[in-house]
């Protein structure tokens, strides 16, 4: 009984979840995002770990570069502004060359990777991550600074 | 001189009393931590914070969980003399406390493992996943619950430490609650 419980639970919460998200472009934009920084905190940790599964890095650097690609379809004209600053739709272009810059920096590391080098892997890793910070400072808001344009 | 591990009548003993007060210590840095990340924007640091952290989280949950051994062995005082109210509000407030001590912490490593992310303890041990699936949507509800929680377990806390002024400072600690918990107390 206590285990059906748990279940209906657990499928409540997902329900409300998924309803959450559904139609909402900004929601799917911050967990694209949230996707994102998952994936950056793993790669950091396989690489704080002893023994680095390389076919691993990988996988989650593919995962990466898709999240990358689909990023910026999820911040159409009449989306809701939600945790972006609105540079991001007045300055397009910009916001499009950066997240193609990021998105070229992660496959760069997809490669190192595939070499099974680890300095090389770590060196594209931090240049993907220097591409993500340049971008999240351009267009996303400052978490203790809402009113921020 | 004879050193108390167990507790009697008039001290908790010194494995009780150390472990209070080291997650009392290891709460004050966590919690500082979670509020500090909460408000922090997407950097190198962050991740070194988050990492820190789930550290001190993962060093919180065995302490607790050797507390929680302890105490059935342990032999605790008793106060008879101490009203029933506060009696009660007593073992209300620590079954509570018990309770985010271990399911705050429990959601935070469900969080790691069911988004396929590694637990390495200060960057010395890594925990294995014992978890085979992963489920991003049910671990950012986990973590949710994880926030939630944390912030009425601050509360709790501050609950807990403002009781036990009260006893030291206003009713002079005449019930020995303070004095009990004390490293004093083992002598």
């Amino acid at each position: 009984m206590f285990k059906s419980l748990i279940n209906y639970l657990v499928i409540f919460f997902l329900v409300i979840f998924s309803l959450n998200l559904f139609g909402k472009d900004n929601k799917k934009r911050e967990k694209n995002m949230d996707k994102m920084t998952k994936i950056t905190i793993k790669i950091d940790r396989i690489f704080k770990s002893n023994e680095i599964d390389y076919q691993r890095v990988i996988k989650i650097g593919k995962q990466l570069k898709k999240l990358g690609i689909e990023f910026p379809s999820y911040s159409k004209p009449d989306s809701e502004v939600g945790r972006s600053k609105k540079s991001m739709w007045t300055e397009r272009e910009l916001f499009l060359k950066m997240n193609q810059d990021f998105v070229d920096a992660v496959e760069g590391f997809i490669v190192a990777a595939s070499t099974e080098n680890k300095e090389e892997t770590w060196a594209k890793f931090k240049v993907a991550f220097e591409e993500c910070q340049k971008c999240h400072h351009k267009f996303a808001r400052a978490k203790i600074n809402l009113l921020e344009d | 001189m004879q050193i108390k591990l167990k507790g009697n009548q008039n001290s908790w003993g010194l494995v009780a009393i150390f472990s209070h007060w080291i997650i009392a210590f290891l709460l004050l840095i966590q919690f500082t931590s979670g509020i500090r990340l909460s408000t922090m924007n997407f950097s190198y640091s962050k991740l070194e914070l988050i990492d820190f952290h789930q550290s001190i989280g993962s060093v919180i949950m065995i302490f607790v969980f050797f507390r929680i051994i302890w105490r059935f062995y342990n032999s605790k005082p008793f106060n008879r003399e101490l009203p029933n109210y506060h009696l009660k509000l007593s073992k209300i407030t620590h079954l509570v406390l018990y309770f985010l001590l271990f399911s705050v912490p429990l959601l935070g490593l469900l969080y790691n493992w069911l988004s396929d992310m590694d637990i390495i303890i200060f960057g010395l041990i890594t925990v294995p996943n014992i978890i085979i699936f992963e489920n991003e949507d049910l671990a950012d509800i986990l973590i949710e619950i994880h926030f939630y929680l944390a912030i009425f377990f601050i509360f709790i806390v501050i609950v807990h430490f403002f009781a036990a002024l009260y006893h030291l400072i206003i009713i002079k600690d005449r019930y020995k609650i303070f004095y009990r918990m004390r490293f004093k107390s083992i002598k």
